[in-house]
């Protein structure tokens, strides 16, 4: 069996940057661009366009950073419990559940 | 359609502010994907785990780059139009006041008026020369606000190519009809659309592999000429028939440049068929020696002969939804949206000059 040589410190911070990560991305609203552009240019094909696309943007980022929050989640489980979630394995490699060595490294 | 009257509420503000907003969005985001690339994994992780976060990690900064660089590139195209946008509305302002000047008025479609009093002439060459005067006055008038609406279209034409694609999305995004060409398509008469269509089928065929194809443009919601639409629930646009090789286009929709779309549609239902026939030729070879069109694999040529075979075609007359959701009509949809989403002016212009 590998051992792995991991402190719960490093993993809790990594934890941490990787949900600031997600919040960074949730503070962007490029939604605003969009309107902007659509007003600017009346009676355009660019207008018609901008009227949905500003929300389908906005909303895709949103989902981008649902999806970090989970893995920082994921990050955090295994920082709290000094166990890789075992999702967070199989989910790629179809391996199940490592355990992560004690304490300090 | 952009009118004069839409170019007077143009803003070329609008554009710088949303140019700012994007480009504070994209410093927000490349911080936001710089703190996951970098810190996601800490150095001192090893092993299978590591690897898994690992690729999970690369698949988020992935995303985020794609995305990036769609914005990335849209805000440039947005804050290159800035100043013509600024010059086009110039140009409104500059135009409306000579005509004031010049006692015209100018509506919102662009239609210019005399609205000068009548003066009294001592002879009729004088009026003649004064009538003669205003014609080349308004005719000047005209011709600006003809190019300034080409100015318009062009810049319409290029925001809407650089549009960013969701690349966290799933679906295909709407095809979106170049505004130049739906700009040239209103000014076309029918014989030119018509020569334009046949352009079009020539060049698709020639660059697909598909011969000998028959092209013709009837009525099709009338087929049986009792002047009433035969099924007034579909609209049928096209069709192609693979029997006689003869694609059909409703004369009724001919002056909807959407019809491009129906071309290359009924177009990709041709190769399908040219597939389906390599698929099932005895002595073929093998499978691989399948001339397979864009973007299609061995597989969906097999989802198509199954689809094509017996009833297993399912027509829009009996179920919309599930003739909508087949994999002939799907792959030839997407094909039909992409080639119109790709089609600009310069493809219009080649198929005018070719008719």
């Amino acid at each position: 069996m590998t051992l792995y040589a991991l402190t719960h410190s490093d993993m809790a911070r990594a934890a941490a940057s990787t949900a600031d990560s997600a919040s960074s991305a949730r503070s962007a609203h490029s939604g605003e661009a969009y309107t902007a552009l659509a007003n600017g240019l009346p009676g355009s094909t660019t207008a018609g366009v901008m009227s949905s696309l500003g929300g389908v943007m906005e909303d895709g980022v949103v989902g981008w950073a649902d999806d970090v929050d989970r893995f920082a989640e994921d990050l955090q489980t295994t920082a709290a419990d000094g166990v890789v979630d075992d999702e967070l394995v199989s989910s790629y490699l179809g391996v199940i559940g490592y355990a992560i060595t004690g304490e300090a490294s | 359609m952009i009118t004069f009257g839409d170019l007077r509420g143009w803003d070329a503000g609008a554009l710088a502010s949303a140019s700012e907003t994007l480009e504070a969005d994209l410093r927000t985001l490349e911080r936001a994907r710089d703190a996951l690339a970098e810190e996601a994994v800490p150095d001192s992780w090893a092993g299978a785990s590591e690897a898994a976060a690992q690729q999970r990690q690369a698949v988020l900064v992935g995303q985020i780059d794609r995305h990036l660089a769609e914005v990335t590139d849209f805000e440039r195209a947005v804050f290159s139009q800035q100043p013509v946008v600024q010059r086009i509305r110039d140009e409104v302002a500059d135009i409306d006041t000579t005509a004031a000047a010049q006692e015209f008025s100018i509506g919102a479609d662009g239609s210019v008026a005399d609205v000068a009093d009548p003066p009294t002439f001592e002879s009729a060459r004088l009026a003649e020369r004064y009538g003669e005067e205003r014609v080349r006055l308004r005719d000047a008038l005209v011709r600006r606000i003809e190019d300034v609406l080409d100015d318009a279209f062009a810049v319409d034409s290029a925001l809407v190519d650089a549009r960013p694609d969701c690349v966290f999305s799933a679906e295909d995004d709407e095809p979106v009809l170049d505004p130049q060409v739906e700009r040239e398509w209103s000014r076309m008469s029918e014989e030119e659309r018509r020569q334009a269509v046949l352009a079009m089928v020539e060049e698709i065929g020639g660059e697909r592999g598909i011969d000998d194809v028959e092209v013709r443009i009837e009525d099709l919601e009338d087929k049986n000429g009792d002047g009433r639409d035969d099924e007034p629930s579909t609209d049928s646009r096209g069709s192609w028939s693979e029997d006689d090789h003869v694609l059909r286009i409703d004369v009724n929709d001919l002056d909807d440049p959407d019809i491009i779309d129906t071309v290359a549609h009924e177009m990709r239902h041709a190769e399908q068929h040219d597939a389906i026939d390599d698929l099932n030729a005895p002595l073929f070879g093998q499978d691989e020696d399948i001339d397979l069109p864009e973007g299609a694999t061995l597989d969906d040529v097999r989802d198509w002969d199954e689809n094509f075979s017996g009833d297993n075609y399912v027509t829009s007359a009996e179920d919309y939804e599930g003739y909508r959701d087949q994999p002939v009509e799907r792959d030839a949809r997407e094909a039909g949206g992409d080639y119109l989403d790709d089609y600009d002016l310069e493809d219009l212009e080649r198929h005018q000059e070719a008719s």
